[in-house]
């Protein structure tokens, strides 16, 4: 039988046979540099938020890589004869006698069918690379669900977020941002509100102390009225009439007139409107119907006026 | 005669012995060529078996004898005076079941000592008539010993005959048997009064084998089995046939396109041509005699070597004996002291 001008013997049908074989498992490779390089790409592109679809393109080009490489690391040819002794000399001469009518031809087209058959699908196989390409794929492949799943990004920048906001980064910042003398830490802090005083008046309303009225970063929640950030922040100062923020815990408290002297308390809509509250005005506690101030935490609240009411 | 099957000599029963055995062709037709060629490295493991009971080491020149012979042509040995090169020769024509003639050559000896003679003969009637008597050369295998000795004239004889494989005298002409091969040898010392083959009728060796001495080991086996009480002796392992179907099957070895350019190129590399290593140290290069003689003799050895195709490595490892008597060193070598093996390595590298 003849194909293409060229007779088809048991030889040809064997060595298209092991072409076959060597290019299905070369696909197979290529198939697995491009869901490595994919992979390796979506990873990435997860990160930086980027659609993963377009991780396919830096696969495809990894892949590409790697097929070059290996079609000129070696041929069939010398694949063969790397691992089967003069394998390469045996086919090439029995190709070219094909047809021959002759006792030595024959035994070699035998030879060399029979050697072919036993020519092993693993010697086109790396199966060391292999095996490093398949353990990426799975490490990758679960990293990539992984990310996916769990937002890492969002849980990524969350944990940054997290970490600038702890405590003792911002001890870290403030005592940088006391001592630093960088551009970029003269823009935030103290040392910048102060470097802005245009007047005695605005020297004493820092925005990170009570009663601050300038912009800052130091400045509390509410513009201008200051109280500072981070744990110390008074966060509701403006809340309920009863409570109080003391030593960091908030505490419920109750005024008592009995103990006499004014307290100061400052308007948010104007500054100018300071009111004075005469202590004769408060309901004492024999007053109160509702005065539910525990045992416990009438010791704290009076030291609280203690302090906030030195001359009583 | 020799029936052990376990041995290669079990060929000698794959011939048919009521086959017609007047011609050549008739004779391999006769053989089994399969058997043969299966049983070829076994057949080859048996020769050198047989030799090396009178012959110690010599594996080499072993080999390059039997590619000379394999492959229909003849080959000069080479070597000083004692390292067996004659009973080389003599223990192959031995194991063969071929004719064998040996010629002394001698500065004396006439061409007619070995074409052979008209001579005149009287028969019954008293009539007297001439009588091609034959000479030494018809026979199989031919040993030439210490060729350079003859005179140019008989040294032409011999090589007219080795060449046409036949013998004119007068107007009749002779063929030789079928096979016909010359081994001849010759020593390289006391050159006084010797006759060295011209290049051109060197040419005519297929092979110029270097015998070498042997090492300690070899000589001390050498010394124990010729000093000892028994001579020995060696059986016959081929046959006539089986020789023709050898040199039958090395003709058909297969030999792949890449292989045969190696072959063409080792000869065009011996060649002086540009700046090649042949230019350097040549003034002559082989001729396509060599080209030829290259690939025959690298598919004898394939044969031999019991493969189903000829490799690179025969055609390198044939290259030596094929290509050192066809190369002729320039000045430039000579003063350098190198030897036609030297250079042939090079021409190998070129190639």
């Amino acid at each position: 039988m003849r194909y293409r001008g060229v007779e088809v013997t048991e030889l040809t049908t064997k060595i298209l046979e092991t072409k076959l074989v060597y290019w299905s498992i070369k696909t197979y490779t290529v198939l697995m540099d491009l869901i490595v390089g994919f992979l390796a790409a979506a990873l990435v592109f997860e990160l930086l938020g980027v659609p993963l679809l377009f991780a396919i393109i830096p696969g495809m080009m990894y892949a590409l890589v790697q097929l070059m490489r290996e079609y000129l690391d070696s041929s069939l040819v010398a694949k063969l004869e790397g691992k089967y002794d003069n394998l390469d000399q045996r086919l090439a001469t029995a190709m070219e006698y094909q047809g021959t009518k002759n006792v030595i031809v024959e035994d070699l087209l035998t030879d060399v069918t029979k050697r072919i058959d036993n020519v092993e699908t693993s010697t086109f196989l790396n199966s060391g690379a292999l095996s490093k390409k398949v353990y990426s794929i799975v490490i990758m492949s679960f990293m990539l669900l992984t990310a996916t799943v769990l937002d890492l990004r969002s849980v990524a920048f969350d944990a940054l977020g997290y970490v600038m906001d702890s405590q003792s980064v911002q001890n870290s910042i403030q005592q940088l941002s006391d001592k630093g003398a960088s551009g970029f830490e003269t823009l935030m802090g103290e040392r910048w509100e102060k470097s802005n005083w245009t007047d005695d008046k605005t020297k004493e309303k820092l925005g990170a102390q009570p009663g601050g009225d300038r912009p800052g970063v130091s400045e509390g929640p509410i513009p201008g009225k200051g109280s500072g950030t981070g744990a110390d922040a008074g966060k509701d100062i403006y809340g309920k009439a009863s409570s109080a923020s003391v030593q960091g815990k908030d505490v419920d408290f109750r005024l008592h007139p009995e103990y006499g002297g004014d307290i100061e308390i400052r308007e948010t809509s104007s500054r100018n409107n300071d009111r004075l509250f005469r202590m004769d005005d408060v309901q004492s506690v024999e007053e109160c119907v509702d005065c539910v101030v525990g045992p416990e935490h009438e010791e704290v609240v009076r030291k609280y006026f203690e302090k906030i009411l030195p001359e009583t | 005669m020799p029936t052990d099957s376990s041995s290669g000599r079990s060929l000698w029963d794959s011939v048919d012995a009521g086959a017609p055995t007047s011609r050549a062709e008739r004779d391999v037709e006769s053989v089994d060529l399969k058997k043969v060629y299966t049983q070829m490295k076994t057949t080859y493991g048996d020769i050198k078996k047989e030799v090396s009971r009178v012959i110690v080491g010599q594996e080499d020149v072993l080999e390059q004898l039997m590619v000379a012979i394999f492959t229909d042509s003849h080959a000069l040995l080479e070597g000083f005076p004692g390292l067996g090169k004659t009973m080389l020769v003599r223990t192959i024509a031995s194991i063969m079941d071929l004719k064998f003639r040996r010629i002394q050559c001698t500065p004396d000896l006439m061409p007619s000592d070995v074409t052979g003679t008209y001579i005149v003969e009287e028969d019954a009637a008293g009539r007297k008539r001439f009588r091609f008597e034959e000479g030494p050369v018809f026979t199989n295998i031919l040993l030439a010993d210490e060729i350079n000795r003859a005179t140019p004239k008989s040294q032409s004889a011999l090589l007219e005959a080795m060449q046409e494989r036949q013998v004119t005298m007068g107007n009749t002409t002779h063929k030789l048997e079928r096979p016909f091969f010359v081994l001849a040898t010759q020593n390289p010392i006391e050159m006084e009064g010797t006759y060295p083959l011209p290049e051109a009728q060197v040419d005519r060796f297929l092979l110029k084998i270097m015998v070498g001495y042997p090492n300690i080991k070899e000589e001390d086996r050498i010394v124990e089995l010729y000093s000892g009480e028994f001579t020995p002796t060696v059986s016959k392992i081929l046959r006539r046939e089986h020789v023709l179907a050898i040199q039958d099957l090395s003709k058909k070895m297969p030999i792949s396109s890449d292989v045969r350019d190696y072959a063409l190129r080792i000869v065009a590399a011996s060649r002086p041509a540009g700046k090649n290593a042949a230019s350097q140290f040549l003034d002559y290069g082989a001729s396509p005699r060599a080209s030829i003689g290259l690939v025959l003799a690298a598919k004898a050895r394939a044969l031999l070597n019991g493969r189903n195709y000829v490799g690179k490595e025969d055609v390198k490892a044939m290259a030596h004996p094929v290509l050192r008597h066809r190369i002729i060193l320039n000045f430039e070598s000579e003063r350098k002291g190198m030897s036609p093996d030297d250079v042939v390595n090079q021409i190998l590298k070129d190639a």
